[in-house]
């Protein structure tokens, strides 16, 4: 919309230097952001693509983004691509489910009570640094090959972020909220549905999107060993054919997810914390 | 201010060193090794069509015009299993040492984690089976040529057994390949030679290799799959395959060579920034590899290893394998004088094939290069086992 600047009448027979100008509109922040976001990774694919056709990368291990697409186009075509999709979003959605559910739970009791805090916190701190990968094995002789060890994979690498977070969250809470609420006779539950929870949502709502991250990556790993199916599999069997564009395929997918994945969970903590401020 | 204008140009100039740096790392295709650039020309002989990648018919390796010293580092892929014993014993034995090679033995967990370091000139020597994603490479333009046997399974050198899980053999459910309709069969890879010998193995018994479904395991998370009865048969490589066997998890039906006799398993790889760099080194490297072979070949009775052997001693000391294991577990055969089953080469690429793996076309015979072979056979004589 364009914007008529008003300027007194100037005296008789001296121009006015904005008779006529018209003030330019500026973009609004959020599409100047949107256009960035977007923008950005099409450039760095330009980009590639014309370092492949000039021979400055090596297509045999970097293939141009035009070879990827295509063979997306066909693994989609063929219904392939989908279906290991399908699978790989199926696992992820129920291990994060297993996975934050106990984690959420843990972390606000770990959090409100600090005999349990006492007990669980050095269980959690010396477990957590331990690479979810290498347990892989473990877990396959204790789970099997089958969905429930690759549902348990996910399901660890969600429930440490969201623990952690949650205890953090609900101790960071000034003691004057639960003064108040102690004041008006609020019960535990009411405590924990008014004061805890609110509270720590910033706080549970960031473990959760770490959560949600590392169970990608690892739904991934364990889809490389004893599946048939899924993104990891995808990879890992294209990496053993040297199928390099069908395993770029499988990368950008994973890409794909957890970018939406982001977006999902930023506007789930848009609605949950409406008082978190946007920087 | 002109301290925050400073900082920002140095952050500017960090970074643009930065993108320079990824850049130049991403330029694949030539090795660390400045020696990766020099032609067969600076090494000082011309072999015909040496600087090409040429067909078996050119022959690059020549003992007579080969005097080996001072080759320098040859960087050899190993997976550190069993059938890397010729290599262990050839460096452990200063045969390398003796035509003048530093040999330098990278570890993998696979022999596929081989193939874009071999065909980028990274690694000068591989080793392992030829599969889809092998030919696929070859493909690719990633160079490199089969030149030796460094796995074969001729009767009693049957290292990859055929199992079947105990209970359903001893149910009577299963008593042969032929009773493997719908079983869960394990491989360790979509594409393998291994893959290939069930399609022999099933073909032989009136099935195809669709007939049955196929779980991908590495070998070693066979014994995991048994356990849990994740999977109902498999071809399984030492030393899985007798550990399943020990557990009383599974029964061995029968060996390859039952059905696919002295199929072509794993090859010894040279890549062709390799043979380029130095018409000698593929040949010294032979040599070396060769006694190794035979210095093994001779610790082997009978399809078994000798135990008292230094031999054997190597081979535990550079695998983790005990002592007690390693007599039990069936060994490979490794032509002593290197020879190539091609026949055999042939119907496992016919099956990758038939089975749709392939992205592009390979021409055996252009890389298939026995000459390094013969030529080291010139110079050391015929195995006389």
């Amino acid at each position: 919309m364009s914007e008529t600047i008003h300027r007194p009448p100037t005296s008789a027979g001296q121009p006015d230097p904005v008779a006529g100008m018209e003030k330019k509109p500026r973009m609004n922040r959020r599409t100047q952001e949107r256009l960035l976001a977007i923008g950005t990774p099409l450039v760095l694919l330009a980009l590639w693509e014309l370092a492949v056709a000039t021979n400055v990368i090596d297509a045999r291990f970097f293939p141009a983004p035009s070879s990827i697409f295509s063979r997306m186009f066909d693994l989609a075509s063929s219904g392939e691509l989908l279906g290991h999709t399908f699978v790989s979003l199926r696992r992820l959605f129920f291990g994060f489910w297993l996975g934050l559910l106990p984690g959420l739970l843990l972390g606000v009791l770990m959090g409100l009570f600090r005999p349990i805090r006492a007990a669980l916190s050095p269980l959690v701190s010396g477990t957590y640094p331990i690479p979810k990968s290498a347990l892989l094995p473990l877990i396959l002789l204790i789970f099997g090959l089958g969905e429930a060890s690759k549902i348990v994979m996910v399901a660890i690498g969600v429930f440490y972020p969201v623990v952690m977070n949650t205890a953090s969250g609900v101790l960071q809470i000034q003691s004057i909220y639960y003064d108040v609420a102690d004041n008006f006779g609020a019960g535990r539950a009411q405590v924990f549905r008014t004061v805890a929870l609110p509270g720590a949502m910033p706080s549970i709502m960031t473990g959760v999107e770490l959560g949600a991250g590392l169970g990608l990556i690892l739904i991934a790993i364990a889809e490389m060993v004893g599946a048939s199916s899924g993104l990891g599999y995808m990879i890992w069997n294209a990496w053993q054919l040297y199928s390099v564009e069908t395993m770029y395929v499988g990368l950008l997918v994973i890409a794909i997810i957890g970018y939406i994945l982001s977006l999902f969970l930023n506007e789930v903590s848009r609605r949950l914390i409406p008082w978190r401020s946007d920087r | 201010m002109k301290d925050t204008r400073r900082r920002y140009r140095s952050i500017r100039c960090l970074a643009a060193v930065a993108v320079l740096a990824l850049a130049a790392t991403a330029c694949g295709g030539e090795g660390d090794d400045p020696a990766a650039g020099e032609t067969a020309d600076e090494a000082g002989t011309q072999e015909p069509g040496a600087e090409e990648p040429g067909g078996a018919g050119e022959a690059t390796g020549d003992a007579s015009a080969v005097v080996c010293e001072d080759i320098g580092t040859v960087r050899f892929g190993l997976t550190s299993s069993v059938s890397d014993a010729p290599l262990f014993i050839a460096d452990e034995r200063g045969y390398f040492d003796e035509v003048g090679i530093d040999a330098e033995m990278v570890d993998f967990a696979s022999a596929a984690q081989m193939i874009a370091p071999l065909g980028g000139g990274q690694l000068d020597v591989g080793a392992g089976a030829p599969s889809a994603g092998f030919y696929n490479a070859l493909s690719r333009e990633l160079n490199f040529r089969i030149v030796a046997d460094k796995g074969s399974m001729p009767e009693n050198y049957g290292y990859m057994p055929l199992l079947v899980r105990a209970d359903l053999y001893e149910s009577g459910e299963v008593t042969g390949p032929e009773d493997f309709a719908g079983l869960r069969v394990a491989e360790p890879a979509q594409g393998t030679a291994t893959a290939s010998t069930l399609n022999t193995i099933l073909e032989s018994s009136g099935l195809d290799y669709g007939d049955v479904q196929h779980e991908f395991l590495g070998f070693a998370e066979h014994v995991t799959a048994y356990e849990n009865e994740a999977i109902d048969a498999s071809l399984t490589t030492e030393p899985s395959a007798t550990i399943i066997e020990e557990q009383g998890l599974a029964v061995r039906l029968g060996t390859p060579p039952d059905w696919y006799d002295n199929q072509q398993l794993a090859v010894i790889l040279y890549s062709e920034d390799f043979i380029a760099r130095d018409d000698r080194a593929g040949t010294c490297t032979m040599i070396a590899y060769l006694r190794g072979v035979r210095d093994y070949v001779d610790a082997l009775d009978d399809g078994q290893i000798d135990g008292d052997s230094e031999v054997a001693q190597i081979i535990q000391d550079r695998t983790g394998l005990s002592a007690e294991r390693l007599v039990q577990i069936t060994p490979n055969w490794v032509d002593p004088d290197g020879r190539l089953n091609q026949d055999s080469l042939e119907t496992d690429y016919a099956f990758f094939e038939g089975e749709g793996l392939l992205e592009g076309e390979v021409d055996l015979g252009q890389i298939v290069d026995p000459s390094f072979a013969e030529a080291a056979v010139a110079e050391l004589g015929e195995y006389e086992g």
